[in-house]
């Protein structure tokens, strides 16, 4: 959290009991991100739906307008473990009981927990979330300070909701409808779609930056890249993307990645701008908390590598909690900020290359190392034997054998300019480069 | 292996000394002391450099927070000290002793143990340097020991490379920029030992390097036994 921000909703820890695949299973949060890998199965997405079904009771008395009877989440008879047992020869399938859902939050600097069960009438710890939530919009209510924290999900079917309803403008909104479908786990084009339009036209017409908008376009071009505007192309009536060199293209032709990336960064945008419209710069201001389900999803590798630090720079308030099985999503994490569901180790992986990653992390054996590397690698010993035996060693012998190491090291190398530097003083001293 | 002063547990604002209330915390400050060196192999590290527990804290819980039983450590140093419980006076501690007068650092940057110590103190700094595996080199089959190595093998290429430049053009600014480069490569002993002629850079390493224990060298930067101490 940014020095001189209110702790306004984070969640620190969940704990579930007979709830899908767990038994019993508690998974902590780091402030900022937090990205769960596992086999197909350790119960990622469900960790992610048991979030939802922990934040829903928050959001759901914020799209009833503020009215005072609070929803409740239930968790489900399908989301109940199962256990079979044979018995008699036959399997016999029972439900666990009693099945759990219990987060852990600091809300306004204050810790609070609560529990989600499969109970039809919640007891009193269920009952702390809509209190929350009450509080929370009635805090709102009365000062347009306070802000309201972003939630949203985005499941692995985000990208199939493509009923575009571009001609749609769309009247004025209260910020709670900021939350409206924010947990279906879709990305949702069709949310921000009418609203970007509706400012874009009202900007326009009233000839004065709207700052929500302002906020939202720059989140969308931060995270984008090589982008110098987004705006709504009045003729074309579409969402139209301008690139650095000029050229132009409707939002509805970029690539699937692309597209999915832009739609999740412009709908967590949209949303805090219209939880938060009289904040400086919603996007960069508003907390909260955002579920991303395959962060990966259809993104190249090289967007891969930039999505954790893109959604961290434009959104440093939120708490994103995401799933992957991309190598290239665990490199641009920090420590603490990988939660492996296999096996519960924390360690650092921004240094480490993808097949380390996807060997030590994720616990694929990679036997194979380069060729490149086996021989630098063997260079290294031998050097360090011949280095060993100080000054009885060959000079000629040790030059040689420190040539051939820098050489087969600069591929390996973090440190670019010391490497240019020693290949320049091998060709000087007439070492050349070594054969293969 | 610098010697280091950790110094008296750190105040908060009002004077008061600081509680932790999880040994993470007390990071920010053992950084700002010792510098983001490895307390024991000396690498310079950034994110990854974490506390280390010289007491081990699942053996003994109450010296989780305490400010004397924490130094830096890398993972490699970390993980190769392990959970052991430690007996003291066994080895050689940076914030203890003067650890730098009980290794020696050679061409390639190969530590050893000091030829000078006693049979009994060859004995002590032999397993120092085994408990966080510094007598190892580079084996091909382990990416982490060929790092490890490789990376002090740099410190003492860039450092020879760097008294080269010195000899050509030996002015204060050239001096500064060996020191920055020193700091950031880590590998203080590195240093000491190839300007180890250079009275001038070896009080400018020593005043450079946070947290460097000054009364284990004298006026001259060459290495004096540490005053009350095992070595």
């Amino acid at each position: 959290m940014a020095e001189g921000k209110n702790d306004l909703l984070r969640m620190t820890k969940l704990t579930l009991q007979n709830f899908r695949c767990f038994e019993h299973k508690e998974v902590e949060f780091s402030e900022q991100f937090n990205v769960l890998v596992g086999d197909n199965g350790s119960g990622k997405t469900a960790v992610l739906d048991a979030l939802a079904m922990g934040l829903f009771s928050i959001v759901a008395i914020s799209e009833t307008n503020g009215q005072t009877v609070p929803l409740h989440a239930r968790v489900s008879e399908d989301d109940i473990r199962l256990i079979s047992r044979p018995s008699k020869g036959v399997p016999i399938v029972e439900r666990q009981h009693p099945a759990r859902v219990a987060c852990e939050t600091i809300v306004f600097d204050s810790p609070f927990s609560w529990m989600v069960d499969g109970s039809e009438t919640p007891d009193e710890r269920a009952r702390i979330p809509g209190i929350l939530a009450r509080d929370l919009m009635d805090r709102a209510q009365q000062s347009v300070s306070v802000p309201l924290p972003a939630i949203a999900y985005y499941g692995t079917d985000r990208l199939c909701d493509h009923s575009l309803q571009t001609d749609e403008t769309e009247g004025p909104t209260s910020r709670s409808s900021g939350y409206s479908g924010c947990l279906e786990a879709l990305a949702g084009e069709r949310r921000f779609l009418p609203w970007f339009k509706t400012l874009e036209l009202a900007q326009l017409q009233e000839g004065t930056e709207l700052t929500p908008l302002v906020s939202v376009k720059r989140a969308v071009m931060s995270c984008l890249g090589n982008c110098s505007n987004v705006f709504w192309h009045v003729r074309s009536n579409e969402l139209t993307i301008q690139w650095a060199d000029g050229s132009s293209m409707p939002y509805r032709m970029l690539s699937h990645g692309q597209r999915n990336m832009l739609a999740m960064v412009a709908d967590i945008a949209w949303r805090t701008a219209t939880l938060n419209p009289n904040l400086d710069d919603p996007v960069a201001e508003t907390p909260g908390i955002v579920l991303i389900d395959e962060i990966d999803l259809h993104l190249h590798p090289k967007w891969q590598r930039r999505v954790v630090d893109d959604l961290r720079r434009t959104f440093p308030l939120v708490q994103f909690i995401a799933t992957t099985h991309s190598p290239f999503i665990v490199q641009g994490l920090r420590p603490g900020e990988l939660i492996n569901l296999d096996q519960s180790v924390k360690s650092e992986y921004w240094k480490e290359s993808p097949e380390d990653i996807v060997e030590k992390e994720m616990g694929v054996p990679l036997p194979q190392r380069s060729e490149r590397y086996q021989q630098m690698a063997k260079a290294a010993e031998e050097y360090y034997r011949l280095l060993r035996q100080g000054k009885t060693a060959d000079e000629d012998e040790k030059a040689h054998l420190r040539a051939r190491l820098d050489e087969l090291t600069e591929p390996f190398d973090d440190d670019i300019a010391f490497s240019t530097f020693l290949r320049m003083e091998r060709l000087a001293a007439g070492l050349g480069e070594v054969s293969q | 292996m610098r010697p280091v002063v950790t110094g008296e547990p750190p105040l908060d604002a009002e004077g008061c000394v600081k509680q932790f209330a999880k040994y993470q915390d007390a990071r920010p400050d053992l950084l700002e002391r010792l510098g983001d060196y490895c307390s024991y192999c000396e690498v310079q590290l950034d994110v990854s450099l974490a506390l280390e527990h010289v007491q081990p804290k699942s053996l003994h819980p109450e010296l989780e927070c305490a400010w004397d039983n924490l130094l830096l450590g890398c993972a490699k140093c970390n993980s190769h000290k392990g959970d052991d419980p430690i007996v003291l006076d066994d080895y050689y501690w940076p914030d203890r002793d003067n650890t730098f007068r009980a290794f020696t650092y050679s061409e390639g940057g190969i530590v050893s143990v000091s030829p000078e110590l006693s049979t009994d103190q060859r004995d002590r700094a032999r397993r120092t340097l085994a408990l966080f595996g510094l007598d190892e080199g580079p084996v091909a089959t382990d990416e982490g020991a060929i790092e490890r190595w490789r990376k002090r093998n740099r410190a003492w290429e860039a450092a020879v490379r760097s008294r080269g430049h010195l000899v050509a053009d030996p002015s204060p600014q050239m001096r500064e920029e060996v020191v920055a480069n020193a700091l950031g490569r880590g590998y203080f002993s590195v240093w000491m030992t190839v300007f180890r002629d250079d009275t001038d850079m070896l009080r400018r390493f020593i005043e450079a390097f946070p947290g460097t224990s000054h009364e284990c060298f004298d006026d001259d930067g060459q290495p004096v036994p540490r005053p009350g101490r095992a070595l």
